[in-house]
């Protein structure tokens, strides 16, 4: 009995995770055929167009341009997130003070409007900043999100020992001092989680850098692939080069920074 | 291929010059050497040299909004080569978000570009109002005389309406017509030539007996079209005076008729049933699963021909029930441009300059909205025959002589209005939504007013 | 709890800048949108002048906003059941038996969710096309079906689609969720049933579930609130305008229409407050709901 469950498991498991690699393998495969191709018939067998449909890309649009763009608007922006979100997670958990439910809760609040209502208030604050127009309007909005400091207050609750912390603030540690000495480092494998969450957020974010930059020097690439599907002529198979490679990254980032996690979760389970 | 083409487009546009010689038509620049030393400061010098300084005295930095690069690149490869000082950065904004951005930015007055294009959608939009486009027909352009050089309709067109001011103008004109299969309709209707097939085209009824024709003599294999919606909103709508008529939304007889030609072509299997999906439409095309489709110029050398290389030779183009325009881009200075002056001169250059405007449309395969390089380009390519892809790829025909006799039925260019883009979009929902049989006329054509009202609450709809 | 410090309130020092952000970010351009709608901003024609509750009156006899209401709803109930089912029970089968490659099943399922939305709905529209789709392509070659299916061109099959997609990119993420909120169980409740000779089925359905009720409620509001917002697949995978016949239009997306297409900005800042509206109710009552449950 034991072993039929076991097999069904394993069947169930499996048929999820071919349903969840499939679309990466055809976005993969696509990438490989001629454009022509592409819109005429679908071909599971690999083609052979990878590098000439890599070159029409990239005279296309300044295709590396865009990439690092786009790492130097997510990266920015997943630290400032993870670092002030997780202080603000540390001051809402462990420290009392009045109005402290009624600001938690209004924070909670945020989460519900959608993003574009802000966008219209966001474009005019940016330009009475003078900031339009640059990678901070994509960078500074980190220092507010919301489901970071949610999440970051269940983690800090679980690893943080207020004990700890008295102990701390007894050997006469400053109470900033034990925020980045003693709870960030506690967290790290919180933070990381979420960093990887925020990391693919802004990467593929497109509403905000559609409407604040417009200098094709800073876009990203969420953009740039919106701009390759919207020329006169869409070539189909530069289109597909650009997804796989934008896709590629985060996949890369999230395996690395996974490895981190399953290195943080051995070492936190040793706490129980 | 592709390096062909070049290749004998290059070789052709240097026969042209060779055989017309360095003409100096009545708008080039003349580069003379005469060093006055004019700063821009001199406004009260009696002899305005607005735009006729020496062309490398030019130093500017010009930012050039645009949705695609292809043109745009051109047109500035071009102009360095006589204007080698100013520099022209392109700003490429996703197409569908071009008319937001510009609106957002001038509304804030931040970083607004000094030329900025408009699609034919919303065109209109744009010059009706006095905040985007500079008047060219006032000081200090006085460009009033380009009018007389580029096709009526598109000076109308980029006229506003109340003042008369002249703040866009297309160096395009993109004319409908019908491409069609030679072979398909060598087999069903016994002949291929233009003329004849223009014939069985000349209203909508014969144009939908045609395709039941397609049907019956194929068994339903080939499709006479992939995108009816589509097709009869741009067939039918410029001939039915446009989406706006008489300041009210346009629900005339003519507009109601095209619900029920939908309805038919849904009904008979005359549709392959695609709305507005570029990508599955080519692919049955490729498949030979279409008969034809309706589009304007630019249809051919952005669709048609780099889609279905392997089909050259076996198309060919006519006109449908009506002439219609659809598509297309626009130009213009912003108002709040700082170099008011180079900006002028590319204007210029592009839009009135014939041995640009010559190349362009050789090099690009367009067609082009200058009256006198329309009629040029015509003979040139009777001439040049099929050693051009362009009318090797029609099996001969020469498609700027159907443009051009197609321009001379004449455009409404009333029939352009500051909604068209999604009126258009509405009206192709809808007339699926009722071929398809998802909803009732009167439903469907309600939805259509609502819609339109919704988009723009001040509409009067009857 | 560490009290004040000498004079500085160091809680409220932390989360100083984290407020600072929310203010100037959010709060401001929310109390921007409010203001703007109460008037009839219009980027086309240029007016801007308060209109009082106009917009708002407009805003409840809109049918098309009762539509974008209703199949936004329907999207998000049609993809949320499935979506909690299925990744609770592989949440459980990563917290509860002893399967091999567990990590790489979690690695892998969480794929989906890196995947930029826009890039997903195009694929997908090719996959489900018409006379072309591969899907149709395959069904045909193996007779399953004579003639070429419209996926996309039925409101039924069209919206039962794009929840699918929303529930391939999803469910990884909720499994996830749920294993850590199983994990965090506190081994010492399950020690002490254990030795009451409690055995795994019991063990799970009687401490583990009820304890796990936060995150169970943590996970449903957040897809309801994500849900309620549903744009980009929607909008990317057929026309833009919710094709066919408005069942795919979201009412982000026709807010968007208004306020970035026709340039209502006055109109779309109510819809974007109506939109508000609806969200805060949806989650007050399952706030509620969830919460009286609790025994």
């Amino acid at each position: 009995m034991k072993k039929i469950r076991k097999t069904a498991v394993y069947v169930f498991l499996l048929i999820l995770a071919v349903v969840c690699l499939l679309p990466f393998l055809i976005m993969f495969n696509n990438a490989t055929q001629s454009s022509a191709d592409l819109t005429t018939r679908l071909t599971l067998r690999p083609g052979t167009e990878l590098f000439h449909n890599y070159r029409n890309m990239v005279a296309q649009i300044p295709f590396w341009a865009y990439i690092k763009n786009s790492f130097l608007t997510t990266m920015p922006n997943v630290l400032l997130t993870g670092y002030f979100g997780t202080m603000a997670a540390y001051g809402f958990e462990k420290f009392d003070f009045r109005g402290k439910s009624i600001l938690f809760a209004m924070s909670m609040l945020m989460m519900v409007i959608p993003a574009q209502i802000s966008l219209i208030g966001l474009y005019r604050i940016f330009s009475i900043m003078k900031l339009l127009n640059t990678r901070w309007t994509l960078i500074l909005p980190g220092i507010c999100n919301v489901l970071t400091v949610y999440w970051m207050r269940g983690n800090i609750y679980q690893v943080v020992d207020t004990s700890l912390l008295e102990a701390a603030t007894i050997d006469g540690c400053g109470q900033i001092g034990i925020f980045h000495r003693v709870v960030l480092p506690l967290c790290k494998t919180g933070i990381v989680t979420i960093s990887i969450i925020n990391f693919v957020a802004a990467w593929n974010d497109y509403i905000n850098p559609v409407t604040f930059i417009t200098t094709n020097k800073k876009t990203t690439l969420s953009v740039g692939i919106a701009m390759l599907n919207n020329f006169d002529y869409v070539d189909l198979g530069a289109v597909y080069v650009a997804i796989t490679l934008s896709t590629i990254v985060i996949l890369v980032f999230y395996l690395l920074f996974n490895s981190q996690i399953m290195g943080g979760v051995a070492e936190g389970s040793v706490k129980g | 291929m592709r390096g062909k083409r070049i290749v004998s487009c290059l070789l052709a546009g240097l026969m042209i010059f060779s055989v017309t010689g360095c003409s100096t038509s009545q708008n080039q620049q003349s580069g003379t050497s005469g060093g006055t030393s004019q700063t821009k400061e001199t406004s009260a010098v009696v002899e305005d040299d607005f735009g006729k300084k020496d062309p490398a005295s030019y130093v500017a930095n010009l930012k050039f909004m645009v949705h695609s690069t292809g043109q745009p690149e051109y047109m500035i490869k071009k102009f360095n080569e006589i204007y080698p000082n100013i520099n022209i950065e392109l700003v490429v904004i996703p197409s569908a978000e071009q008319q937001e951005k510009i609106m957002s930015m001038v509304a804030t007055g931040e970083d607004v570009p000094d030329l900025f294009t408009s699609r034919t959608q919303f065109v209109k939009a744009m010059v009706e109002s006095d905040r985007y486009y500079a008047d060219l027909g006032a000081a200090p352009y006085n460009a009033s005389d380009w009018r007389a050089q580029l096709e009526p309709y598109i000076v109308e067109v980029g006229t506003e309406d109340a003042t008369g001011a002249l703040r866009a103008l297309s160096w395009q004109c993109p004319v409908g017509g019908i491409y069609y299969r030679r072979s398909m309709a060598k087999e069903i209707f016994g002949t291929d030539d233009p003329e004849e097939m223009a014939q069985i085209f000349n209203s909508f009824d014969s144009l939908i007996d045609a395709a039941r024709k397609v049907k019956a003599a194929t068994d339903g294999s080939v499709f006479f079209t992939s995108d009816a919606p589509q097709d009869l909103v741009f067939m039918g709508v410029t001939n039915a005076g446009g989406f706006m008529k008489d300041g009210k939304l346009n629900i005339g007889d003519e507009i109601k008729a095209l619900f029920e030609y939908a309805k038919i072509m849904y009904e008979e299997g005359l549709t392959l049933g695609y709305v507005r999906n570029d990508t599955a439409t080519a692919a049955a095309i490729s498949e030979g699963k279409v008969f034809c489709t309706a589009k304007p110029t630019w249809g051919l050398n952005y669709n048609i021909m780099p889609n279905f290389p392997e089909q050259a030779g076996d198309w060919a183009l006519t006109s449908g029930p009506h002439p219609y325009t659809s598509g297309g881009t626009w130009i213009g200075i912003s108002k709040s441009t700082e170099y008011p002056e180079e900006c002028y001169l590319f204007l210029k250059f592009i839009l009135t300059n014939e041995e640009f405007i010559r190349s362009y449309a050789i090099d690009i395969g367009d067609y082009v909205s200058n009256v006198a390089v329309q009629q040029e380009i015509e003979k040139y390519m009777d001439e040049a025959g099929a050693s051009l892809d362009i009318v090797r790829f029609l099996d001969g025909q020469n498609p700027y002589t159907y443009w051009n006799g197609e321009l001379e039925k004449g455009i409404n260019p009333g029939a352009y209005s500051q909604y068209d883009e999604y009126f258009a979009l509405y009206l192709m929902a809808a007339l699926e939504s009722y071929g398809v049989g998802n909803s009732e006329f009167d439903k469907a054509l309600q939805q259509y007013k609502d819609d339109c009202l919704s988009y723009a609450p001040g509409l009067i709809v009857e | 709890m560490i009290r004040k410090k000498r004079n500085i309130n160091y809680g409220l020092l932390f989360i100083a800048p984290f407020l600072i952000g929310l203010l100037v970010f959010r709060m401001i351009p929310f109390l921007y949108t409010l203001v703007m709608s109460f008037t009839n901003w219009n980027l086309m024609t240029g007016e801007k002048s308060f209109n009082g509750i106009d917009n708002y009156k407009r805003l409840l006899t809109d049918k098309t906003f009762m539509i974008s209401l209703k199949n936004t709803v329907k999207l998000w109930a049609m993809n949320i059941f499935p979506r909690l089912a299925i990744a609770m029970l592989c949440a459980v089968i990563f917290t509860q038996s002893r399967i091999k490659g567990k990590g790489l099943f979690k690695l892998i399922f969480y794929f989906p969710n890196l995947v930029n939305s826009a890039t997903i709905a195009i694929l997908a529209a090719l996959l489900m096309g018409w006379q072309n789709g591969y899907l149709n392509r395959l069904l045909l070659q193996m007779n399953l079906i004579r003639q070429p299916f419209n996926w996309l061109g039925q409101p039924v099959t069209a919206q039962r689609i794009v929840a699918a997609i929303i529930w391939w990119q999803w469910f990884g993420y909720s499994a996830i969720m749920f294993a850590t909120g199983i994990l965090n169980v506190s081994t010492e409740y399950l020690e002490a049933a254990t030795v009451d000779g409690a055995n795994s089925w019991q063990k799970f359905w009687k401490i583990t579930f009820p304890l796990i009720r936060p995150t169970v409620a943590y996970v449903f509001l957040t897809t309801l609130i994500g849900g309620l917002q549903n744009f980009e697949i929607p909008r990317v995978i057929t026309d833009g305008l919710g094709a066919p016949d408005k069942s795919l239009l979201t009412m982000t997306m026709q807010m968007h229409t208004l306020a970035f297409r026709s340039m209502q900005y006055g109109y779309g800042s109510a819809y974007a407050i109506g939109i508000f509206m609806t969200t805060a109710v949806f989650a007050g009552v399952s706030y509620r709901f969830i919460n009286n449950k609790e025994s």
